[in-house]
This record gives structure tokens, C-alpha cells and sequence, in this order.
């Protein structure tokens, strides 16, 4: 290709290349007209004691100075609404363009005003009661469509699971698709260029289904492995383990072309293999600690990287495998409840740790067994990782050190003591929206 | 800020985010949060001169231009950026030639360096002549021509798809199309 053709190849793609979001936020100008006037406010106070500090420092030689400045923990925020969902128990929720999507036992979706925190909309379960699974995610919203999940056999003992695409604008369900299994979680519905990749018909292919008609565009099937299944860039993956030690001991990254479903091998790495996490177009892969036999056992363990565009593989040792919230080259976790740590996504390097200073009760029955946050919303603009308790207390770490950067409080109910049951947490728009049981809340955080 | 002053800068904002944004875009390499958080320094530090502005947007896109290559100057080594986020709108690898053009150099483009990102969207996307190019990042003519040869040249070899330069060597030579140097 000559340097003319290249030259219009790259106008034509700086061109196309579009953000998604054509209006600013909802008051955005007032926001930095008032974050400009803190700013200023700030600086003459700073002056002020700079001034105070000269004039004392010149009676007294205090010494010291070595350690940095505590960075100032605000504790500013606006909470913009609190809602409490009809139907008592929620799974999870997605955040969507001016609304916020849950599901639940009793709600296969519910939509609640981003502004007002007024349910908009709502689709009753058919059975509430029926032998259901309760979901780890929401696959999402896109063109207007809420893909969820349901019931296939409501009321029945084994209710199984579709996957229901409903248009938001006239509130009917467009189509369904059986899936394979009731896991509900990450990886049973996932939204690519072009489709949407379902785990289905069998345990052991993806089923690529056009978002609006429901038509299959193609299938996709394997033996011998497990496959995650996650989109990077629109595009389709497969991370395959295997699944019996009378498999070939190797994990494979396949791309699928996302109009064929055509498979190609990325890589392939030895040993059994688990999805951590995407970092921008590289995916981490966790390997069985030396001395266990299974993914959470103590010890050394290997944290592989996969670049998706060249194949590259690199193999760090670490210390622990990072689970977490992947999040511009770090790993942000909390499972240690009331500890947030920082790895690197790098090399799996501990970064910091932090207390997180939530509240999380212990089990009365069960001592061992406790409350834990919700996992990290991370605001990439400012650097700041969120948590939330289930009692509505919020913390904000600065993403690079783990400084607090700010806390804030949601009064909610508080209900008996659910262990192991994470509260969500979604960032968008400068805005937090929490879930705690059935209490949806937004409230605009002001980090230090 | 006196009302008026206030007045203009909302509808400055509203007006002028998607344009802002979306360049925003293309100098982060496609990071969505990086992008917001970049045009919001840049509305920020418009607002404290806003009064003497005459151009705003002129004003806005230059902070723009500048701070995206000044704050990856104070990144530290070890934290590289993570670009790399193929932008959505440019299609699905279909099979379409154009689509798939558009999908291999907007690939390669989101792993360039902030600096040579930059240089290619203010030449082939703001269409500035390389004087001006020069102007808004605070080098020379001749820092921003080399910059735009080796981006080229860094875009081949992260797409090999693209081909080596044409053996023709009257059209090997770099002569950017429409330069208005």
C-alpha cells in the first residue's frame, strides 16, 4: 500500500472512529463550574495557612517533613436518589444510557430513571416461586433491547434458563433462546459485534444469535474443554481449559470471526487455565497454584498474559493469583473482605493493600462466615476504586496508591446478616448506583 | 463567574462536547474514560479564562492536543497505557474490504505513542498543515514531519496487512496528500 492510499485508509478510519455518547452528561458545565469554584476556594484557604506556616516556622524549627502529606479524605457527595425495588431480592443490574436495568427473583427486568430513581418499567417473573436461578450479572442493554434472563420452565422443578431479549421502547419480549446451562453469570450471554454469543445448545458450544431477531448466525461446538466465552473489541473469544486429566493439559485462546464463527488459535499455554480478566486487548489467564489442585489453593501460581492481537504469551510467577476487577494495568480486589489489595497486570506484582474501614458483620450462626463488599467500580477519570458495604458505607481508594480518597454513607435498612452475598456497585457518568438487597440508590461522589 | 459568563459556557459545553469528545477519543486511542476525563481538564481550564477567550473550542482542542502528550511524559515507566481498545464503530471484520481496512488501522493506531497518535489525528483528522501542527504542540516543522514519517512506518510494522511502501520511488517518498505545509 503507498503512503496516499495509507494517508486515506487512516482519514477514513480517524473519521469513523466516533464516541458513543453524543450529549454531554446531564450538567456537566454546572458540575465544573462548582468543582472550579471549590478549587479556587481551596487555593486561597491553602495560601492562608501557607502564610500561617511561614510566619510560624520562622519562631519554630519543627523538623521533620520527611513524610508525604496525608492526601485529604473528602466526604462530599450528593445523593440523587434512593429507591426501594418492589420484590425484595435482587441479583444484579447493568447501567444503560438514562436508566438503570435489575433483575430479580420475582422481575425477569426492571428499569428505574438514571434521574429520578422512579421504576419506569418492570416485567414480572411468571412464576416467582419455581426452582430458578438467581443471576450473576445482566448480559446488558444495546439498541434498545435488555437482554435477561428467565425462566424456560417456569414453575416447574427445574425451571432451566432462557435468554430473553425485550425491546424497551414497546416492552415485548422479540424472541428467547434456551441456553445450556443455569449458571446466569459473566460468560452465558455475551454481547459481541454483530450478536450475541449465548452458551447454548450444549455445554460444549456457543451459539452467535443476531440482538434483534434472535436468528442464529452461527454455531460453534468443541470437545475435551471448558470455555469461557468474552468479547474484547467487539470481537468473539473462547478460553478453553480442559476438562478431565484425560484431556490434552493445555488451554487454548480462540478467536471466533464474529461473522462466521470461524475459529483461529491465539495461543495455547500449558496446563489448566482460568479467566481473570481483560486488560485492554490482552487477556490474563490464572494457572493452579504448584502445590494445590485447585485455582484457590495457597501458594505460588502462575498468572499468564495473552496478547489477543499478536498471540505473545508471557508467564508470571506470583504470589497469589489476582483476582479482581481489571482495570488500566492493575488488578483491584477485595476478597479478603475488608482489605483491598492492587496487583499489577503486569506481572502480578502487590502493589498496595488497604483497609477499607467498612462495616461487615459476622454470621451469628456461623462466626467464620461474614459480610463482604462489593466488588471494585473503578472511575478511570479521576483514579479513584469504590466499595460499598451492605450497610451503605462507601469508600473511595485512589486507584495508584490506595489512598482514601473519599467516604460517604447511604442510610439503608439494615437486614439480618447475609454472608457471602456482595451489594453491587456500577460507575457511569461521574455517578455511583449501589444495590444493597432490594435499595437501589445514585449518589454523585466527590473525591478528595 | 457572573451569570452571563456561566450562560455561555453551558451552551459552549452542550454545543461542543460531541465534537470534543469524539477527538478525545481518537487522542487517547479509544479509551472512553481517558477521553472525558481530557476534555474535562481542558473545559476546566478554559473556565479560568474564559473572559479572555475568543475562541473557545480553538482554545479547548489546543489544551487538548497539548496535555494528552504532556501528561504521558509524567506517567511513570512501569504504567503503560492501556490503549488498545479497538473502537465499536468501525464494523465488524466482515470480510468488506473497507471494514476491514478500517479495523486493521484503527488496531494499529490505538498502539501508537500518545506523541505519534497525536500527530496523525491533528494532520488527517483536524487536517492542520504541519506549521500548524507545530504551533499546537509546541515543537518544530521539522519535529512533527520526522513524527509523522516514523507514525507511518510504526503503523506498518503493527499492521504487516497495510504492506511494505510502494517500490515506485516517486511514491516511496513521504509527500503527505494535501499538505499545506
Amino acid at each position: 500500500m503507498n503512503t496516499d492510499r495509507l494517508e486515506d485508509a487512516l482519514r477514513d478510519t480517524l473519521h469513523a472512529w466516533t464516541p458513543g455518547t453524543p450529549a454531554a452528561p446531564a450538567g456537566l458545565a454546572d458540575r465544573l463550574v462548582r468543582r472550579r469554584r471549590r478549587r479556587n476556594l481551596g487555593r486561597t484557604a491553602g495560601a492562608a495557612l501557607a502564610l500561617t506556616g511561614i510566619a510560624v516556622g520562622s519562631i519554630l524549627t519543627t523538623g521533620g517533613g520527611d513524610e508525604p502529606p496525608a492526601t485529604p479524605v473528602s466526604t462530599q457527595s450528593t445523593l440523587l436518589w434512593r429507591t426501594s425495588l418492589p420484590g425484595g431480592h435482587w441479583d444484579a443490574c447493568t447501567t444503560a444510557p438514562g436508566a438503570v436495568y435489575c433483575r430479580g427473583a420475582a422481575y425477569d427486568g426492571i428499569g428505574v430513571d438514571e434521574r429520578t430513581g422512579k421504576v419506569v418499567w418492570q416485567r414480572k417473573a411468571v412464576s416467582p416461586d419455581g426452582g430458578s436461578s438467581p443471576s450473576g450479572s445482566l448480559p446488558g442493554v444495546r439498541d434498545g433491547v435488555l437482554y435477561t434472563y428467565a425462566d424456560h420452565a417456569p414453575g416447574t422443578s427445574y425451571a432451566g434458563t432462557d435468554l430473553l431479549a425485550v425491546d424497551l421502547d414497546s416492552r415485548k419480549v422479540l424472541w428467547k433462546h434456551k441456553l445450556a446451562d443455569d449458571s446466569r453469570g459473566t460468560d452465558s450471554a455475551v454481547l459481541f459485534d454483530g450478536g450475541i454469543l449465548a452458551g447454548a445448545p450444549t455445554y460444549k458450544s456457543v451459539t452467535a444469535l443476531d440482538g434483534t431477531t434472535g436468528a442464529t448466525l452461527w454455531t460453534y461446538d468443541w470437545t475435551q474443554a471448558d470455555c469461557s466465552r468474552i468479547a474484547a473489541g467487539g470481537v468473539p473469544y473462547l478460553l478453553c481449559s480442559p476438562d478431565s486429566a484425560k484431556a490434552p493439559q493445555v488451554s487454548r485462546v480462540i478467536r471466533l470471526n464474529p461473522a462466521t464463527g470461524e475459529p483461529r488459535t491465539v495461543a495455547t499455554v500449558n496446563g489448566p487455565t482460568l479467566y481473570l480478566g481483560t486488560d485492554g486487548d490482552t487477556v490474563l489467564l490464572g494457572g493452579i497454584p504448584e502445590k494445590g489442585e485447585t485455582f484457590d489453593a495457597p501458594g505460588p501460581a502462575v498468572m499468564t498474559r495473552v496478547e489477543l492481537g499478536s498471540g505473545e504469551v508471557s508467564r508470571h510467577t506470583v504470589d497469589t493469583i489476582p483476582w479482581g476487577v481489571v482495570a488500566d494495568g492493575l488488578v483491584v480486589t477485595a476478597s479478603k473482605g475488608d482489605t483491598a489489595i492492587a496487583y499489577s497486570a503486569a506481572d502480578g506484582e502487590r502493589l498496595w493493600s488497604r483497609d477499607l474501614g467498612l462495616v461487615l458483620r459476622k454470621d451469628p450462626d456461623d462466626p467464620t462466615m461474614r459480610e463482604v463488599p462489593s466488588a471494585a467500580a473503578v472511575d478511570l477519570g479521576l483514579r479513584v476504586a469504590y466499595f460499598l458495604d451492605p450497610a451503605g458505607n462507601l469508600v473511595g481508594l485512589d486507584l495508584d496508591t490506595g489512598e482514601p480518597r473519599w467516604r460517604g454513607h447511604v442510610r439503608l435498612p439494615r437486614g439480618p446478616v447475609e454472608s457471602g452475598v456482595a451489594p453491587e456497585l456500577m460507575f457511569s457518568g461521574g455517578e455511583l448506583t449501589g444495590l444493597v438487597g432490594g435499595e437501589l440508590f445514585r449518589i454523585r461522589p466527590e473525591p478528595a | 463567574m457572573d451569570p452571563q459568563d456561566h450562560e455561555r459556557f453551558r451552551e459552549f459545553v452542550d454545543a461542543r462536547w460531541s465534537a470534543l469528545l469524539r477527538l478525545a477519543n481518537l487522542l487517547t486511542g479509544g479509551d472512553r474514560h481517558e477521553a472525558e476525563d481530557l476534555v474535562q481538564t481542558a473545559l476546566m481550564k478554559a473556565l479560568g479564562r474564559w473572559r479572555h477567550v475568543d475562541d473557545p473550542e480553538g482554545y479547548v482542542r489546543k489544551v487538548m492536543y497539548r496535555h494528552q502528550i504532556s501528561r504521558w511524559r509524567l506517567l511513570r515507566p512501569h504504567r503503560e497505557p492501556t490503549f488498545a481498545v479497538p473502537p465499536e464503530h468501525l464494523g465488524v471484520a466482515d470480510g468488506t474490504a473497507g471494514a476491514d481496512l478500517r479495523i486493521t488501522v484503527g488496531r494499529a493506531l490505538a498502539r501508537l505513542t500518545p506523541r505519534q497518535r497525536a500527530v496523525l489525528v491533528l494532520r488527517y483528522f483536524e487536517d492542520l498543515s504541519e506549521t500548524e501542527v507545530a504551533s499546537a504542540l509546541g515543537c518544530s516543522v521539522g519535529t512533527v514531519r520526522s513524527t509523522t514519517y516514523r507514525s507511518l512506518a510504526r503503523l506498518r510494522t503493527l499492521a504487516p496487512e497495510l504492506g511494505p511502501p510502494s517500490r515506485n520511488p516517486a511514491q516511496d517518498t513521504y509527500s503527505p496528500k494535501g499538505a499545506r505545509a
